[in-house]
């Protein structure tokens, strides 16, 4: 025993060595399989804090860009008021299904911490479980989706930007609804690749691509991009499309927390389904 | 060692952490170009602070960083492996007069020649260590290896740059 610990203190510096980097690469490696890390993100109280206080000073620069940016999602808005649409408009009534029932809320919030260059990009914004975000809310800005909720604290939330190798969501072409899995390859923070397309039928450069309902997390049909180009994966009877985004993230300052208000219901009818289908 | 310049030393951690997250790590310098200049914290720790204490340092500044940056594990990693390898760096590059009554991997007393190749091979390890754990495949080493490369000359020259306004504002202060 007393030799042991002898062994020990002789090689005290190659344990602590071996001690810190098992932590660290526990860390790494328990965060990729998408546990819980109780804090080590941007939005605990003192990560938050440091970066909404840098936001509050830097936000003053953009002032000009954001003011043309709100205006023209001002427009947008306006023009989907029941008085500028006729009565038919599927638009007017996206935000209410049939029976007239509000089908998503929005709570707008300002982010704080923002990277598109890295292979994986997260983005911290200054609203929490406080304000009502919970994990795996879609966030979306007035020009296209941005990603989906991963960590809350109570006055901030960290999100997957959809730059990141672990973000798909199920999307589609507007004019023919054929679907796929959208995905990032970590490359160009302005492009992504739609994956598992089946039969996209004639596609032409510029075709809208958008959400779809099977997508809890955004508003069904909301703007994703526009296709740049489209072909078969060798070896495979799947196409893939190339889409160029329509949310530039290099400029990404505020943003809207999706709250699917019928998510609960919707998840456990599904649910139901699926054990009855199991036994 | 005194106690102020455990002080001193603190406050040029907190301002290269700040500089790290709030500014570098903000930049879009494309996806091949990522600087890191936190680690010369713990390059410059002075011969004197144990290894142990290098290790545990170095640690926290790496955790701090990942932090902010959402990565959780992988800038501590990197630094835990250069605080590990310091001694072995220096040792290599020992000059021909030897550390004597010199208190820190300093600029002005070991050369401009010494301090790049101390900044290229510490701050190299951490990098290539960080990058390879960002990517976690080896499919894609070639490329991890080209980014390593590219950021790390602007690291060092990063560094270069800060330790010589230190360095200058020191002797400026003695005067």
């Amino acid at each position: 025993m007393r030799s042991f610990f002898l062994f020990l203190i002789r090689n005290h510096v190659f344990f602590i060595f071996l001690l810190l980097e098992l932590t660290a690469l526990w860390l790494v490696f328990s965060n990729n399989r998408y546990q819980k890390s109780a804090f080590i993100h941007s939005a605990n109280v003192v990560t938050g804090d440091v970066l909404n206080t840098y936001g509050d000073l830097t936000r003053y620069f953009y002032l000009k860009q954001e003011n043309d940016s709100l205006q023209a999602e001002n427009a947008r808005l306006l023009s989907l008021m029941p008085d500028a649409t006729s009565a038919d408009s599927v638009a007017s009534v996206a935000v209410r299904d049939s029976a007239g029932a509000v089908l998503y809320s929005y709570q707008p919030a300002q982010v704080i911490n923002n990277t598109y260059t890295f292979p994986n990009n997260y983005i911290t914004i200054n609203k929490g479980s406080r304000h009502g975000i919970e994990k795996d809310m879609g966030v979306i800005t007035s020009s296209g989706i941005v990603g989906i909720v991963k960590e809350v604290s109570p006055d901030f939330s960290v999100i997957i930007s959809v730059l990141h190798g672990s973000f798909h969501t199920r999307v589609a072409v507007q004019k023919n609804d054929e679907q796929g899995r959208l995905v990032w390859d970590g490359k160009d923070s302005r492009i992504v690749k739609i994956i598992d397309v089946s039969e996209p039928g004639k596609l032409e450069q510029g075709d809208s691509i958008v959400t779809t309902r099977f997508s809890m997390a955004f508003p069904d049909g909301y703007p994703v991009g526009v296709l740049e180009s489209y072909g078969k994966e060798t070896g495979s009877n799947f196409y893939t499309l190339k889409v160029r985004l329509s949310t530039d993230f290099s400029r990404l300052r505020y943003v809207y927390v999706v709250d699917y208000l019928l998510k609960d219901q919707q998840m456990e009818l599904e649910l139901n389904n699926n054990s009855n289908v199991g036994n | 060692m005194s106690a102020i310049n455990w002080i001193g030393r603190l406050l040029g951690w907190l301002l290269l952490t700040a500089f790290q997250v709030l500014v570098l790590t903000q930049l879009d310098l494309g996806a091949l170009l990522h600087p890191y200049v936190f680690p010369m914290f713990a390059m410059l720790l002075p011969f004197s602070v144990p290894r142990w204490l290098v290790l545990v340092l170095a640690f926290i500044a790496g955790l701090v960083v990942d932090m902010f940056n959402n990565t959780p594990g992988m800038h501590a990693a990197a630094m835990v492996v250069m605080a590990y390898l310091r001694p072995a760096i220096l040792k290599m590059l020992t000059p021909v007069s030897g550390y004597e009554g010199i208190e820190y991997p300093s600029f002005m007393r070991l050369g401009f020649i010494w301090f790049l190749l101390y900044c290229l091979s510490m701050a190299g390890v951490h990098h290539l260590v960080y990058f390879q754990l960002e990517t976690l495949s080896w499919t894609n080493f070639p490329y991890t290896l080209l980014k390593s490369a590219l950021s790390l000359l602007v690291s060092v020259f990063l560094m270069i740059n800060f330790a010589f306004i230190f360095s200058s504002r020191k002797s400026a202060e003695r005067k």
